[in-house]
């Protein structure tokens, strides 16, 4: 009876083994594969942006992309490569008020046409406004800041939008994102240094070591690891970022005083992103902001709460979910036609309460 | 020849070999087996079908949940667990014309109220006329043909709207949806035979078919699917070659339903958010349309019209994944989706002369 049961359980034991053996064998082939096979992303670095030595990546100037996001949702950009109409930087004393609106792709309105971004919105919203897109698709606010420093004066403004969101704060804390060479800044006494430029020339090696390394994400010991520590990409994130909060203070410092210089003031808005509409989604870095900015004397903006109030279906549809066909990669989950609007009247709505 | 120290090594880093393979293995069912025993009940408004010998399921009968979808989204059955909007009796008034609406969610109006769904609206497109929707929840084109040759020869009519999507093709080929088991029709010598009959019974809710949905996540499934086409061309490809022959035979056999019925029959896809982009499924309705052609059955196409609806708009006529507070419901027509949907057909209808002189509606 004794030997039987032994039996059994040496059998079961066996099948088990086995089955775990083929499970990682297959595993590990795909793991080979995979990064053997990585390349970089095609279409990542897109027609319209060009390398830049300190910023990492600019749009080219003068630049029309009529299809960039589907059928008939174009990009274009200005002669200083803003993104909008060809000519709406290069007409000296416009009439209106300028501001300009500084961010990620969520400001330069990545997946809707020219006329759909919020920034671009805001002029209907407030028609004494005369705007400029200086949003950029994967920045970080290191080089928000650092475009605003060194082209913010190429237009008259009295206002800097600056459009802050969650991923935004975590590139700042990275010298590459997703294998893009970018400048990295860091406080060092008590002034910001801006290491790693001139940023090199981005090299397609780069990009496929990124892709490499993505695909240890698909090992599923590193998906039990990660879900039995609860350490994963976005926590190790969020931790850079509250480690280099004073650097963020000190960028925003410095943009608020380029802004006084030329006779501007600075604005933030934090813009909310899907993750920030979840339940339990962290409150912190909104927290965080708003009491420098009360500290600053600065205008903060925070529209994560009236959009968490809207109908759940028009917050559905305020992010893009169905992909245009011929659309540039990355689309999904930007903000829609409708979540531009909606933000640019929220926007309009806290602006025109407040004083210049 | 090898000294020992060498086999040593040798036998100790084949040993890691085999330890880390093996932990990598385990992590992947520890994963899955913490997947599976995390899955969510079912939500309860699933829970509003019977087990039938024949379909698998059909609607409950007699219920009257009022707010089943949301605040005031209801949903009401007769006693042949059909949906209703009005008080329905099975005979008609003097001069009374009733049209049968078939098929699956998207006809049945998960997610909308009783009101609200295109076999509902049809009424105010098409005035003098009744309706009647006799779809289920999760049907394929078999079952709602089985439904409707068993149960609506009690309900005279005369015209027959018989709609469905892409996914009942697909519906088609199995003998399980969603862990409920089904009946499936099969060619036999070129006549139409059950199998999977009598259905067996199911207990009503069942974490297997989700199980069943994560299994992909194992590597060595990954790895298998690799070395097959992916493709949803292929993936449609292969369902067409399990069912398409099949689903000709029922459409031929539905028109002579409906013949012996004195009611006409019209076939009518219904564009799912996967449509309205051109895609692997295209090809499906291409061959749908020359079918119609060639049987002289009347064909409803309506992907190519909400194609030509801005996408702001478009947007619109499907209800978003957190608009309701049940699950299920996402992807199919909002109310708005269901009115227009209802307002094309009814213009295609009124365009078929002997469609339109059977329900005494003007032409147009």
């Amino acid at each position: 009876m004794k030997r039987a049961a032994k039996g059994i359980l040496l059998g079961v034991a066996i099948t088990v083994g086995t089955l775990c053996l083929l499970e990682g064998c297959a595993s590990a082939l795909l793991f080979v594969r995979d990064y053997r096979s990585a390349s970089a992303p095609k279409d990542l670095i897109r027609p319209h942006t060009t390398h830049d030595s300190l910023l990492g990546w600019v749009n080219r100037p003068s630049f029309a992309s009529p299809n960039e996001y589907g059928k008939g949702i174009g990009l274009t950009t200005t002669a200083l490569g803003f993104r909008g109409n060809g000519t709406a930087d290069s007409v000296p004393g416009r009439a209106g008020e300028g501001v300009v609106c500084s961010g990620d792709s969520y400001t330069l309105g990545y997946g809707v046409s020219d006329e759909h971004t919020w920034c671009a919105m805001l002029e209907s919203a407030l028609p004494k406004l005369r705007t400029y897109n200086m949003g950029q698709s994967d920045y970080g606010l290191d080089q928000s800041a650092l475009w605003y420093e060194r082209d913010g004066h190429r237009v008259p403004h009295t206002m800097q939008l600056l459009g802050i969101t969650n991923a935004q704060l975590e590139r700042m804390t990275t010298s590459s994102n997703a294998g893009r060479f970018k400048p990295m800044l860091s406080l060092e006494r008590g002034g910001v240094v801006v290491h790693d430029v001139p940023v090199p020339e981005q090299t397609t090696n780069a990009l496929r070591d990124a892709s490499r390394d993505r695909a240890k994400y698909h090992l599923r010991s590193v998906q039990a690891f990660t879900q039995l520590t609860g350490v994963d990409g976005r926590v190790s994130a969020a931790k850079r970022v509250d480690e280099q909060w004073p650097l963020v203070e000190k960028v925003l410092d410095d943009l608020a005083a380029a802004n006084a210089a030329h006779g501007s003031r600075l604005v933030v808005a934090y813009l909310p992103v899907k993750r920030d509409l979840r339940p339990r989604s962290p409150e912190d870095r909104r927290r965080k902001l708003a009491s420098y900015a009360r500290r600053r004397g600065i205008t903060f903006i925070d529209l994560t709460q009236p959009m968490r109030a809207m109908r759940p279906d028009s917050l559905d549809l305020s992010f893009i979910s169905r992909v245009p066909r011929g659309a540039a990669p990355g689309v999904t989950d930007q903000y829609s036609n409708l979540g531009n609007a909606w933000i640019a009247r929220a926007l309009a709505a806290r602006l025109s309460t407040e004083s210049p | 020849m090898l000294k020992r120290p060498v086999w040593r090594v040798v036998a100790v880093l084949l040993a890691l070999v085999l330890c880390v393979l093996g932990l990598e293995g385990l992590s992947s069912f520890g994963l899955l087996a913490h997947d599976i025993r995390n899955i969510p009940p079912a939500p309860k408004n699933f829970r509003q079908a019977t087990y039938d010998t024949l379909l698998g399921w059909v609607g409950l009968p007699n219920l009257a949940m009022a707010d089943n979808y949301g605040p005031g989204l209801r949903l009401t059955t007769n006693a042949d667990g059909m949906r209703i909007h009005r008080p329905t009796t099975a005979a008609l008034a003097p001069g009374e014309k009733r049209v049968i609406c078939s098929g699956d969610s998207f006809t049945f109006g998960s997610g909308v109220s009783d009101d609200e769904t295109f076999c509902a609206y049809l009424e105010q497109e098409l005035p003098g006329v009744r309706t009647l929707n006799m779809a289920q929840r999760g049907y394929g084109i078999d079952q709602a043909y089985l439904w409707y040759k068993r149960d609506a020869v009690r309900y005279p009519h005369q015209l027959h709207v018989f709609a469905f999507i892409w996914a009942d093709f697909e519906r088609m080929a199995v003998t399980t949806f969603t862990g409920y088991p089904k009946s499936r029709l099969r060619l036999k010598n070129g006549a139409l035979a059950l199998e999977n009959v009598p259905v067996p019974q199911w207990k009503g809710e069942s974490k297997s078919a989700t199980a069943l949905g994560m299994l992909p996540d194992l590597r060595l499934v990954q790895l298998i699917e690799r070395q097959t086409d992916q493709s949803e061309t292929a993936k449609l490809a292969r369902v067409d070659a399990q069912v398409w022959d099949i689903a000709m035979a029922v459409f031929k056999d539905l028109a002579r339903l409906n013949k012996e019925r004195g009611s006409n029959l019209v076939l009518v896809y219904l564009p799912a958010p996967n449509d309205l982009a051109p895609g692997a499924q295209d090809r499906r309705r291409q061959w749908l349309a020359e079918f119609s052609r060639t049987s002289g059955i009347p064909f409803v196409d309506l992907t190519d019209e909400i194609r030509r609806v801005p996408p702001d708009s478009a947007d619109w006529m499907f209800i978003t994944p957190n608009a309701l507070p049940v699950q299920g419901s996402s992807g199919h027509y909002t109310a708005a989706g269901h009115r227009w949907v209802a307002a094309r057909l009814a213009e295609h209808l009124r365009a078929m002369p002997a469609v339109a002189a059977s329900l005494a509606v003007s032409t147009r």
